[in-house]
């Protein structure tokens, strides 16, 4: 089983200050194990750790204990096979949507016919088509968080980490984004890890849901979604589905739970 | 351009507001409330001033600072732009200059005058020196601080793309440092403009600061008055030069009324 997943967290925790009087515990060990191509939702309260745990995976931050293990190579550093998908977009403001697309074919030195076709493909899937030239300034929050998804996504990473990327937009633009990034999963077969403090979010677009309590975080459940894509929010059977995790975050996140919507 | 900011009301208002000021002068310099050899109203000015453009007698003072300007601003940006990105980049660096910085900062520029010209004569030296010390700081200070308070969101993302630490530097920190920059240029230039003035005034043959002193001398105010806009006009136009430069460099970014 550990030979085949292709994102290991081997008994990882992470404390702030240790060496400070006050050491804060952000994540308790945490063991888990994502197989390839799945698309698994980590869901939490407000300061679970649900963030440390992917800036982990994702090499910016180094966990107290454990190791992280990502397509078999152990995580040191952050590195161009696990593209970071920030709330923020994080986009470069000084460089056009071209610009920010290219920006990591072009720091790794990809010619430039080919860094053009990727920019031409990521554009397309992502439908920016006639916003190239434009300035992040010049963008609306959704299509801001499009031209973060085809950066990240023209460095060709095994895995794609989304730390609540829908989470700054408006809730219709977010119902567009999440089947946008479903279809995106569906032709390039990428393993995505993608935190969320919306159980609904995580129903709609999961094969499995990781949940974690309150701080400091703890995983509780690692909940397989029984469910076939394409999802309606209004199915019963989705609804059925959905009632039962929430329920089951409630019981557990208990009075903690006011941080999650 | 946003048109109710750059519209033709607008442009009318700003002439209206110059003409105004302009008949304002000349009603009181003419009315007699002030001696016209104190406050000589700006038709004498221009005349005096037409008469020292014909007879290029203005031109060798203009030329003078504006060249002392130049060099000095060139020689404290020179200076001041690598090691602000030095010292903002590695924070060794920073701990390494920053004491000595902030121990000659607060010293106001033209309390070293008298050093100055005593070090090196009333030549061409302590005007230079004047005017790089006092363009430095604004500088020096603002590239720092573009550099050092660089969105480290931005730099993550770069790590995460796969930018080595050079690329980084290179990619993101610098541009990001632009807009401050840009800032401490153009404090830079007003800082060397006034550097300038006050080391013409004191000890100088030549140069704008000393037309203005040599008139006083001799009560031509309507010269030295031409001095005086002389400076304004040169000061407005190296701004104006920055801004050009500040625009061209930055169309990416948005100002509060969202014009680049």
């Amino acid at each position: 089983m550990l030979t085949e997943s292709e994102i290991v967290v081997d008994r990882v925790s992470k404390t702030y200050g240790e060496r400070s009087r006050v050491p804060v515990v952000a994540l308790q060990e945490t063991a888990l194990a994502i197989g390839r191509g799945k698309f698994v939702c980590i869901v939490g309260p407000s300061g679970c750790g649900k963030s440390t745990l992917l800036l982990m995976v994702a090499g910016l931050i180094k966990p107290t204990t454990g190791s992280i293990r990502v397509g078999g190579a152990a995580v040191t550093g952050p590195g161009p096979e696990r593209g970071l998908v920030f709330q923020e977009y994080g986009l470069f403001p000084w460089l056009t949507v071209r610009g920010n697309i290219a920006f990591g074919p072009d720091c790794r030195g990809t010619l430039r016919n080919a860094r053009e076709a990727l920019v031409e493909k990521y554009v397309r899937l992502t439908g920016l088509g006639g916003f190239e030239n434009r300035y992040p300034y010049e963008l609306s929050g959704g299509m801001k968080q499009r031209v973060a998804i085809a950066r990240t996504l023209a460095n060709d990473p095994r895995v794609l980490l989304m730390d609540e990327p829908f989470g700054a937009v408006d809730a219709l633009t977010r119902e567009s984004l999440q089947d946008e990034i479903l279809r995106l999963w569906k032709v390039e077969r990428k393993t995505i890890l993608f935190v969320t403090h919306s159980m609904m979010e995580a129903a709609y677009l999961a094969d499995e849901i990781v949940m974690l309590t309150a701080r400091p975080g703890r995983v509780f459940a690692q909940v397989p979604v029984p469910l076939e894509h394409p999802r309606r929010r209004s199915d019963p059977e989705f609804l059925s589905f959905y009632g039962k995790a929430e329920e089951l975050f409630k019981e557990e996140v208990g009075r903690s739970a006011d941080g999650h919507a | 351009m946003d048109t109710r900011e750059r519209g033709w009301p607008a442009s009318l208002v700003r002439i209206a507001a110059i003409l105004t000021f302009v008949a304002s002068w000349e009603i009181v310099a003419r009315s007699g409330m002030v001696g016209s050899i104190l406050l000589p109203p700006p038709s004498v000015v221009a005349r005096t001033g037409w008469r020292l453009v014909s007879s290029q007698e203005l031109f060798g003072h203009v030329w003078s600072s504006l060249g002392r300007v130049l060099v000095g601003f060139g020689l404290a940006s020179a200076v001041a732009i690598p090691l602000g990105v030095v010292a903002g980049w590695y924070p060794l660096v920073f701990h390494a200059v920053d004491p000595l910085i902030e121990l000659f900062r607060p010293i106001p520029v033209l309390a070293l005058l008298p050093m100055a010209i005593l070090w090196f004569g009333i030549g061409e030296t302590s005007k230079i020196f004047m005017v790089t010390y006092a363009a430095f700081f604004p500088v020096f200070v603002n590239t720092l601080a573009g550099v050092r308070y660089t969105d480290p969101t931005l730099v993550q993302v770069a790590s995460t793309l796969g930018a080595s630490r050079r690329q980084i530097f290179c990619r993101v920190v610098l541009m990001s440092a632009l807009p401050n920059l840009a800032v401490g240029l153009r404090l830079g230039m007003g800082f060397a403009f006034l550097a300038l003035v006050a080391a013409e005034l004191i000890a100088s043959t030549r140069g704008l600061g000393y037309l203005i002193m040599d008139s006083r001398l001799t009560f031509q105010t309507d010269i030295g008055m031409v001095g005086v806009v002389s400076l304004g006009v040169l000061g407005y136009t190296m701004n104006q030069l920055l801004v050009r430069l500040e625009r061209w460099a930055l169309a990416w970014k948005r100002d509060l009324h969202g014009t680049a």
